[in-house]
């Protein structure tokens, strides 16, 4: 089950307006990736940066079709897995190259995120 | 016969021609410079492009080999950022250098958030009170 938050939706729309600068294809590109996956296989992607079950935070490098860029200079989808209830829920996606790229993000930022995504969670989001 | 009219013009010619030839000497050894540190550059980018590459690819997932190689990891890159910045200071050159170098940040730029990434999955987030706290509220 797939899942997203308000934080996602706002960085997809903001990186699909901006047509000029090749971010168009992001969610295509998503669906690319992870689109196809089941749980177990989202579970079992290499790329978690935090693991305490049931939790599992996982940040996909997605590739850029819109700038022809390969997965390591494209996108940066941040998403957390809920293994109790097998859900995958999309918090964040930024690009890594073009004007609008950021290197990383920090714990701050994930704090943000998740709070959230908490809130969002309890509310029946 | 020498007038000394001649002897300014002379004296003229001679001053233009060294400065043309030191002039020349200078552009010169700077292409040299510039072509040589291209070439280092380069050498320094396709070394970490192969760092990033191994340590993404094979030991990512890897803790043992996190703590034992973190502060070589960090000293590398501070390094690194420090051989950007002395190029980018030294003005005579780095125009000539810097899309090169603009290329090797871009590398640099990968290898730190390989080492963030690593940073914030084996040393951050593990003992991080409040991400816990916050997930808590969920279960």
């Amino acid at each position: 089950m797939f899942f997203y938050t308000s934080d996602f939706e706002e960085s997809l729309k903001q990186l699909e307006e901006k047509k000029k600068y090749g971010y168009f294809t992001c969610k295509g590109d998503i669906k690319y990736v992870v689109g196809h996956l089941s749980f177990e296989e989202a579970w079992e992607m290499r790329d978690n940066i935090f693991d305490e079950p049931p939790y599992r935070i996982i940040k996909v490098r997605i590739p850029n079709s819109g700038q022809n860029l390969n997965k390591r200079d494209g996108f940066r989808l941040i998403m957390i897995l809920n293994n109790n209830n097998k859900s995958v829920t999309f918090l964040y996606i930024y690009p890594k190259k073009g004007k609008f790229s950021r290197s990383n993000i920090c714990k701050k930022d994930l704090h943000e995120l998740l709070t959230n995504f908490v809130k969002e969670s309890t509310q029946n989001y | 016969m020498y007038t000394l009219e001649d002897k300014i013009k002379d004296t003229q010619n001679t001053i233009k021609t060294a400065f043309k030839r030191i002039q020349e000497k200078h552009f010169d050894e700077t292409l040299d410079i510039i072509d040589k540190t291209k070439n280092i550059i380069n050498e320094s980018k396709y070394k970490l492009q192969g760092l990033n590459i191994d340590i993404y690819d094979y030991v990512f997932n890897d803790d043992k080999f996190y703590f034992k190689n973190k502060d070589d990891l960090k000293n590398l890159r501070n390094e690194l950022i420090n051989f950007v910045e002395n190029i980018t200071n030294a003005k005579d050159i780095y125009s000539g250098v810097k899309p090169t170098l603009n290329e090797l940040t871009e590398e640099i730029d990968h290898f730190n958030e390989i080492i963030d990434d690593m940073e914030m999955k084996y040393e951050i987030l593990p003992t991080d009170e409040k991400i816990s706290n916050i997930l808590k509220n969920l279960k």
